[in-house]
């Protein structure tokens, strides 16, 4: 049975081959893409982490997400606690502040984020698209710099409430110009002094949030849980809470590639129903020749099942092998997707190259993809074959 | 002994508004290891007529005994077993499968016949029907690449290798010159007399119809005489 299968797909090579063809396509297609996607969730991840929430943030009990009003009075009482936990490997902390930057002319509303420009870099890798120091200036996001038609040395007028309630301003040369894959941070952070900030607005110790580097960011939600024990009257979020949003967003990204994915596999079927049912009415007399010499319906059907059945397996391999071989390639280099990008936001907190990551559950999924596919395809012509009688088969012409 | 035994056969093909009538009211009894030849013009009902004796085709009307065992009941699955164990059938055009060598061809029929062979045994009872129908040598070869006596003594082998009871050969000699179609009909009679198998064949060859030991002549659909 296996040998007559498989020699009948050897008869027609060209029309095998095409179908062959269409899902190694669409197995490499889906493992490269899978692929691609984790490696852009993984490198978001990663990037939201060093440049916004960190592992863990600790809040005061009555901030506000939208003024981000809410500060923690002592945060230095808190940092000292947070010594005694082994899985704090580092802290920081910052205070952040609605306000707008103007040139004279025109006004853009900003988020201040005071930083501790020592501490800040064990935890966040702002600096590293800055890269002069602060002092007593600021750093700007690219957007903001493009606004303004400013660049780096220039100055702008940083506006706030202080503390008091009482709109402070203060000229400020721009250090830095920070274009990072966090277009949030690009469109509207201003990066300052904490203390310069503190002592502009009239903050004493304050902070809005401190921020915890731990062993292991994977375990963020069982370090919270510790934490909350200890610092009852204090907000404590995850990473993962932190970035509920924009994971939810990749999420239904990932979820509209399984929309296009689906398709892929129905051309797949369509591919390999089409190929099976030209061979049916190709083969009828044969097949009326098997029936007549006592192959039953059932045994006809697991014939043209198991064409099916061998197309599949040898799609899917070469499919996994091929889409291995590029997954790898992109694993090891990735691809720069900046002139693809440039400044648009797509919803990934990624710039540049984004390496590919490994899937392996979607790799063995695609090894029983091809198989299930075109088993499930040639169903409907083995159906036919099978509900012919010998005799219509035989004089089939 | 009647093995096979036809009572008021009718059979009408539908196709669209059109009805046509095959065979009217066929009676026919068939007894062990028979030679019998069925003859008449085309569109006689020749082909209908084996069809419905080797449970390819069942008939629209009447009563198909085999071994006195009524055939219009049984379902496709039984039908398909009573083929495999009783029935080799020889076709006009061969119907080899083109992808299998000779010898996988004639191992296919062979191997649904025999599940529990083993390959030895298998390979023993192949080579001997090769050889009785003279292409031992050719045992690799594909189909198109034998002449088409070649073809035909293939079909013949993988008839004959199951050891059936019966061989319904429809026109076997229509596709070869009228020597080979000759030593078609020679061979067959040989198989018959060693082997007692039971052939019916169709033809309107009359240098083959002399061979037969019985002819029934049909003429549209009905059995004009013996």
């Amino acid at each position: 049975m296996w040998k007559l299968a498989f020699k009948n797909l050897l008869r027609d090579k060209r029309r095998t081959l095409l179908t062959f063809g269409i899902l190694t396509v669409a197995i490499t297609y889906y493992i490269v893409i899978t692929g691609m996607l984790g490696g852009f969730e993984e490198e978001s991840i990663r990037n939201f982490i060093a440049l916004q929430s960190s592992h863990m943030v600790i809040r005061s009990e009555d901030f506000n997400e939208e003024t981000l009003e809410g500060y923690i009075e002592n945060p230095w009482n808190i940092e000292n606690k947070l010594e005694k936990y082994p899985f704090v490997k580092a802290y920081t902390e910052r205070l952040k502040i609605v306000g707008f930057l103007d040139n004279g002319i025109d006004q853009y509303p900003v988020v201040i984020v005071g930083i501790d420009p020592k501490r800040d870099t064990t935890i966040f890798k702002t600096f590293e698209y800055a890269k002069t120091p602060l002092n007593e200036g600021i750093w700007i996001g690219a957007s903001i710099k493009k606004h303004f038609n400013v660049e780096k040395g220039d100055y702008l007028f940083l506006n706030m409430k202080g503390k008091n309630g009482v709109i402070v301003s203060r000229e400020l040369e721009i250090k830095g110009i920070l274009k990072t894959p966090d277009f949030e941070i690009n469109n509207s952070h201003v990066y300052i002094d904490i203390n310069f900030l503190r002592g502009m607005g009239n903050f004493k110790g304050e902070a809005t949030e401190i921020n915890i580097l731990t062993d292991n960011f994977n375990k963020a939600e069982i370090y919270k849980n510790k934490l909350i024990s200890a610092f009852k009257k204090l907000k404590i979020g995850s990473w993962m809470e932190e970035g509920a949003d924009f994971l939810a967003i990749s999420r239904t990204k990932n979820a509209a590639q399984g929309v296009l994915l689906f398709f892929i596999i129905l051309i797949g079927i369509i591919g390999t129903a089409n190929t099976l049912l030209i061979s049916v009415f190709e083969k009828t007399r044969e097949i009326g020749t098997l029936k007549a010499i006592g192959m039953t319906d059932g045994e006809v059907m697991k014939l043209f099942l198991s064409e099916g059945f061998l197309i599949g397996v040898a799609g899917s391999l070469s499919g996994v092998i091929i889409g291995v071989l590029i997954n790898w390639h992109l694993v090891l280099h990735g691809i720069d997707w900046s002139p693809f990008m440039k400044d648009m936001d797509i919803g990934y907190k990624v710039m540049g190259i984004v390496k590919n990551t490994w899937n392996i559950k979607s790799i063995i999924f695609a090894l029983f993809l091809g198989p299930l596919t075109t088993t499930f395809a040639s169903y409907f012509p083995s159906k036919r074959a099978m509900k012919m009688t010998p005799a219509e088969c035989l004089r089939w012409v | 002994m009647i093995v096979i035994e036809l009572k008021d056969i009718e059979k009408i093909y539908v196709s669209g508004k059109y009805r046509v009538k095959a065979l009217r009211g066929i009676d026919l009894q068939i007894s062990k290891g028979e030679f019998t030849a069925v003859v008449g013009p085309s569109g006689s009902g020749k082909t209908t007529l084996l069809n419905i004796m080797g449970c390819i085709d069942l008939p629209t009307r009447g009563s198909v005994k085999l071994h006195g065992e009524e055939l219009q009941t049984k379902k496709s699955r039984e039908l398909a077993l009573l083929r495999r164990h009783y029935f080799g059938f020889i076709f006009q055009s061969f119907n080899l499968i083109p992808v299998l060598t000779v010898y996988e061809n004639v191992e296919l029929a062979l191997k649904l016949r025999y599940k529990n062979l083993s390959k030895k045994e298998r390979e023993k009872k192949i080579l001997s029907i090769l050889q009785a129908v003279g292409l031992s040598d050719k045992r690799d070869m594909k189909p198109l690449e034998l002449s088409g006596g070649e073809q035909q003594r293939v079909s013949i082998a993988r008839a004959l290798v199951k050891d059936p009871e019966f061989v319904l050969a429809d026109e076997p000699t229509a596709n070869l010159d009228s020597e080979t179609g000759k030593s078609i009909v020679e061979l067959m009679r040989k198989l018959n007399a060693e082997k007692g198998v039971t052939f019916v064949f169709s033809t309107h060859d009359p240098l083959i119809v002399e061979h037969a030991k019985r002819i029934i002549k049909l003429r549209d659909g009905k059995i004009v005489g013996e």
